[in-house]
């Protein structure tokens, strides 16, 4: 059985992030194998790697910017 | 039982009335009776009535919709630009109805059964049945469309309907949100929603884009081309309710631009009319498999009348139906009060909508509201910023360690005990306090009545129980949208005899041996309380602060493994508000 705390840093939610609402963190729910919630919108990952990368492909756009300054 | 509604509006735009065609045809190939519903502009146009003579089929029934009013004869008539139907002065919405009414007889021989609008207000629709009381059916509302279509809509969509029922009720004559108690409180007209929406999205997104409507899916851009599964997980998901509550209904209304190749929103018409025809042919199949049945207003309102009576309660259970997540909500709505818990968090409250004030509501220059039909709440997590400024939820402590019911994922298993009584419980859930384990099971009991009775079982603990204690807290703050008001109207109470005036000095008082902690909240017209049905130790009023405005209650109980604490949330209204 896993701890309560989610994992020790947190992830903001990419989901909200890409909408404007932040900071949204996501929680952790260790069981079916673990998998990242976030507790506002119905985004999940199964790993970090997965949120960041949602992070990496859409949060750049989020004020109309298509690519990296 | 699902009932499923199949609705189409009569516009008078060429566009319109192509795709209006279509709509027809693809449910006549079916034989799936429809509720067409006439605009003003058609009303008068010979050529859209021709269609409709052409078109409809012997079980289709014929009514009226107050949308889409604009047109030279609207203005001329009326001399006002006011588009929206339900915003009207109410002198020309009484005129309006008249003559469409007048309109509709003289060009079917008959007075509709059966109207709809984005809104309809409660002085409205009391006007409509005192007036032409053929009318049994009327779609009232459009579910929690308000605050956060108003921003998803570049701020331009001035409906807000939030804070009502999903399914439909019997409107109070006090306000058309609000579920009658009883048949000398009801208007005799069954209100139903305008679609049915995403029970998730709806609490914290776009149920507009989420919702009995594939048009909208287009917008949503769920769809892949002619493909959206979640379009048939959706109508799955609305006929499960129907095992909770013996009935379910299902609107589909999509307005005949919606299926025009000019819409903006509609990238492929062909993609889009493929899956409206492929969802009338699912909902066929679902009629011969014996578990839809598809009907019309008229029909449907028959058979809501039969089986509900003005102060039942209705529950959905929803599922995650967009990802497919863990995710759940349950929602409550009765007469009392609009509940949604969020199984994401632990079961918390997260929009408690309570009812007792019967505010007014009616809409329209003469009326104090305005614009604004939202009905109030006192809690919402979207609009206060997430469930540490309102919720209501439980806390454990052993003293050194803590844990809080919020902060984990559950599932609700949610069981019919009787007429109107549900019970919905979470999972078990293991908890670490430190190097002790505890195991807790939540479970509700929910009703036609005020109170819902909140159930926290200790089911084991491996430390010492004296410790322990068990908090359960309401976090609240009235309000129609995010901004807060004024909360110096509320004043906190404990039985017996604390009083706390809300100052926003944070000052947190407690109390020995508490029956119940409570608030009058003057503006909403009530007074919130929990109870203690299982004896607590102490109980805290807890005024807010500016940064943070919103006022707690708490009651903290000494659990042992294996009892039940039960505390009760209810409202009443407030004597001399």
């Amino acid at each position: 059985m896993p701890d309560n705390p989610p994992p020790q840093k947190p992830l903001i939610c990419p989901a909200c992030f890409a909408r404007e609402i932040d900071p949204v963190m996501l929680n952790f729910d260790p069981e079916d194998g673990g998998e990242y919630y976030c507790t506002h919108c119905s985004y999940t990952a199964k790993t970090r790697e997965a949120a960041e990368a949602f992070i990496r492909d859409h949060i750049r756009h989020r004020h109309g910017i298509r690519t990296t300054l | 039982m699902l009932y499923t509604n199949i609705i189409h509006r009569v516009d008078a735009r060429a566009d319109s009335r192509e795709a209006m065609t279509f709509q027809w045809q693809a449910a006549r190939r079916l034989s799936i009776p429809t509720t067409t519903l006439l605009t003003y502009p058609a009303l008068f146009m010979d050529e859209a009535i021709a269609d409709v003579e052409k078109l409809r089929g012997e079980a289709d029934e014929l009514g009226l919709h107050f949308h889409n009013l604009q047109s030279p004869r609207f203005l001329e008539r009326f001399g006002t630009r006011e588009s929206a139907f339900w915003l009207l002065p109410q002198k020309i919405r009484i005129a309006l109805l008249d003559e469409m009414m007048t309109a509709f007889e003289r060009r079917f021989g008959h007075l509709p059964k059966s109207v709809g609008g984005y809104i309809i207000d409660a002085w409205t629709l009391a006007h409509i049945k005192k007036t032409y009381p053929t009318v049994e059916t009327a779609i009232t509302s459009c579910f929690e469309e308000g605050v956060k279509m108003f921003y998803g809509n570049n701020r331009n969509w001035f409906l807000f309907s939030d804070g009502g029922p999903w399914n439909p009720y019997f409107p109070s004559r006090a306000n058309a949100l609000v579920p009658a108690a009883d048949a000398e409180e009801a208007i005799d007209i069954v209100a139903m929603p305008h679609l049915n929406r995403d029970m998730i999205m709806a609490l914290n997104s776009r149920d507009d884009l989420f919702a009995s409507h594939p048009g909208n899916l287009f917008r949503a851009r769920i769809n892949e081309g002619a493909e959206c599964p979640y379009l048939f997980r959706f109508i799955e998901a609305w006929e499960r309710q129907a095992a909770l509550n013996g009935w379910s209904y299902l609107n589909i209304f999509v307005s005949s631009p919606w299926m025009s190749a000019n819409h903006w929103a509609i990238g492929n018409i062909d993609d889009a009319r493929t899956l409206y025809t492929r969802m009338l042919e699912d909902l066929k199949a679902r009629e011969e498999r014996g578990t839809n049945a598809n009907t019309t207003m008229d029909a449907f309102g028959t058979v809501f009348r039969n089986r509900v009576r003005p102060g039942d309660a209705t529950l959905c259970h929803w599922k995650d139906e967009i990802k497919q997540s863990k995710r759940e909500v349950v929602w409550v709505v009765n007469s009392h009060h609009r509940c949604a818990f969020d199984m994401n968090r632990g079961g918390a409250l997260v929009d408690f909508r309570p009812y007792a004030g019967r505010l007014d509501g009616n809409l329209g220059p003469e009326c104090p509201a305005l614009w604004n039909g939202n009905y109030p709440f006192l809690i919402s997590t979207e609009h206060c910023g997430g469930h540490w400024n309102t919720a209501q939820y439980a806390s454990l402590s052993n003293g050194i360690h803590s844990f809080t019911t919020t902060d984990r994922r559950t599932r609700a298993t949610v069981e019919q005990t009787g007429e109107n009584a549900w019970t919905f419980r979470t999972e078990t859930l293991r908890i670490k306090l430190g190097e002790h384990t505890l195991v807790l099971q939540s479970t509700w009991e929910v009703s036609a009545g005020a109170g819902i009775r909140i159930r926290r079982t200790v089911l084991e603990y491996d430390g010492d129980p004296a410790a322990l204690r068990l908090t359960e807290t309401f976090l609240g703050r009235p309000g129609l949208h995010e901004y807060p008001g004024d909360l110096r109207e509320i004043t906190l109470h404990a039985a017996p005899g604390t009083r706390l005036p809300f100052t926003y000095s944070s000052e947190a008082k407690k109390i020995p041996d508490p029956h119940a902690v409570g608030a009058d909240i003057p503006s909403l017209g009530l007074h919130v309380a929990l109870e203690a049905l299982t004896p607590a130790t102490e109980g805290l009023l807890g005024d807010g602060w500016l940064f943070k405005p919103c006022f707690q209650l708490a009651l903290t109980y000494a659990p042992k493994p294996g009892e039940d604490i039960i505390t009760c949330l209810t409202t009443r209204p407030l004597k001399n508000p």
